[in-house]
């Protein structure tokens, strides 16, 4: 069977895959640019709240909702939290978070559908979520314009919004 | 005739039912979602090759609806469908050019399979930044698919007496 053996138009195709790919990570460098001022919290297709990226905030979604949502400053100031001198400290943050989930969904928190976004120095992640593949809590924190960290089984988005001081036309939403 | 091919379909089935329930054991953390190595991918163009693309594409459907139903909710089965189903049109219709080897046509399967899932993903969030994993994706589908058509080759080799 000649079709077992490999043929130059294999080599042809996989070169041509090779620089689809290529153009893709071009497109994607000029996408995510890097006027991104806030970001944009979506579930479920609606969009729920809106932060500035300048402000330190925890915002805790539930079943397509808000939760609850608290400020970096607050967070720490309310907890007392006197050990830890510097916020961007991840376990710390961890720790904290963790204690304000106590207080605001108890036993709930470990629901399927929770996520738990966090704001901080100019940054955005996905503290923890309930979902099984847990790749939006892997995904590395994102600050450019159109970046974006999505949990696909919840379908929550979280979109640094561009301001569209570059020349990318429309996002849809 | 009939009979022995429904046969060997049903095996077929559930030996692909059992690749994806190994690999799925396998963990891989490369950070990007939707990385696999499709080991159920060979039991697929096994059957493209050795029997017909109608049998390849129950084969395939059925397994990811097993699956799905199975281990995971409809919304693995939306995903997995967009990206076996893409796949497995776009093997077909290279491997009826005669112009590629097995080799080809399965690189372009595993291309094609992350290609369905993105597109499936960007539709179902309506958002574009998801594209962006299509650079990683196409490049880890296309040595994906090189691996599963090196395995299906040698298969499909020592398998050529088996009647179909």
């Amino acid at each position: 069977m000649a079709e077992l053996k490999l043929k130059k138009a294999d080599i042809v195709l996989a070169v041509m895959f090779v620089i689809f790919a290529a153009a893709i990570l071009a497109w994607s460098v000029m996408y995510f640019t890097d006027s991104g001022t806030s970001v944009t919290v979506t579930a479920r297709g609606e969009e729920l709240g809106e932060y500035s990226l300048s402000e330190d905030a925890v915002v805790v979604i539930k079943d397509g909702k808000i939760a609850g949502e608290i400020s970096g400053d607050e967070l720490l100031g309310r907890l007392e939290t006197t050990d830890m001198a510097n916020a961007d400290d991840a376990r710390a943050m961890k720790k904290v978070i963790g204690e304000y989930l106590d207080e605001l969904l108890a036993d709930d928190q470990y629901a399927g559908d929770v996520n738990v976004a966090v704001v901080s120095g100019g940054k955005v992640y996905m503290d923890r979520a309930g979902c099984d593949n847990q790749h939006c809590v892997q995904h590395q924190k994102i600050s450019r314009g159109n970046e974006q960290i999505v949990c696909l089984p919840n379908k929550v988005i979280l979109q640094i919004k561009d301001t569209g001081d570059s020349e990318v036309d429309i996002i849809a939403h | 005739m009939r009979t022995n091919r429904m046969v060997l379909c049903g095996v077929l089935v559930a030996l692909a039912a059992i690749f994806s329930y190994i690999e799925a054991m396998i963990p891989i953390a490369v950070g990007i979602p939707g990385v696999k190595l499709g080991f159920a991918n060979i039991v697929v163009v096994f059957a493209l090759y050795k029997i017909d693309f109608k049998s390849a594409l129950a084969i395939s459907f059925v397994r990811i609806l097993i699956m799905s139903a199975l281990f995971g909710n409809p919304t693995m089965a939306l995903y997995s469908l967009a990206g076996g189903m893409l796949s497995i049109f776009v093997m077909q219709g290279l491997k009826m050019t005669k112009i590629f080897s097995i080799f080809g046509v399965s690189m372009a399967g595993g291309v094609f399979h992350n290609v369905g899932q993105v597109l499936m993903a960007v539709l179902v969030m309506e958002t574009k930044g998801l594209f962006a994993y299509l650079a990683p994706l196409v490049i880890i589908g296309e040595l994906t698919g090189l691996f599963i058509g090196f395995v299906t080759s040698k298969a499909l080799e020592h398998l050529r007496q088996l009647r179909v």
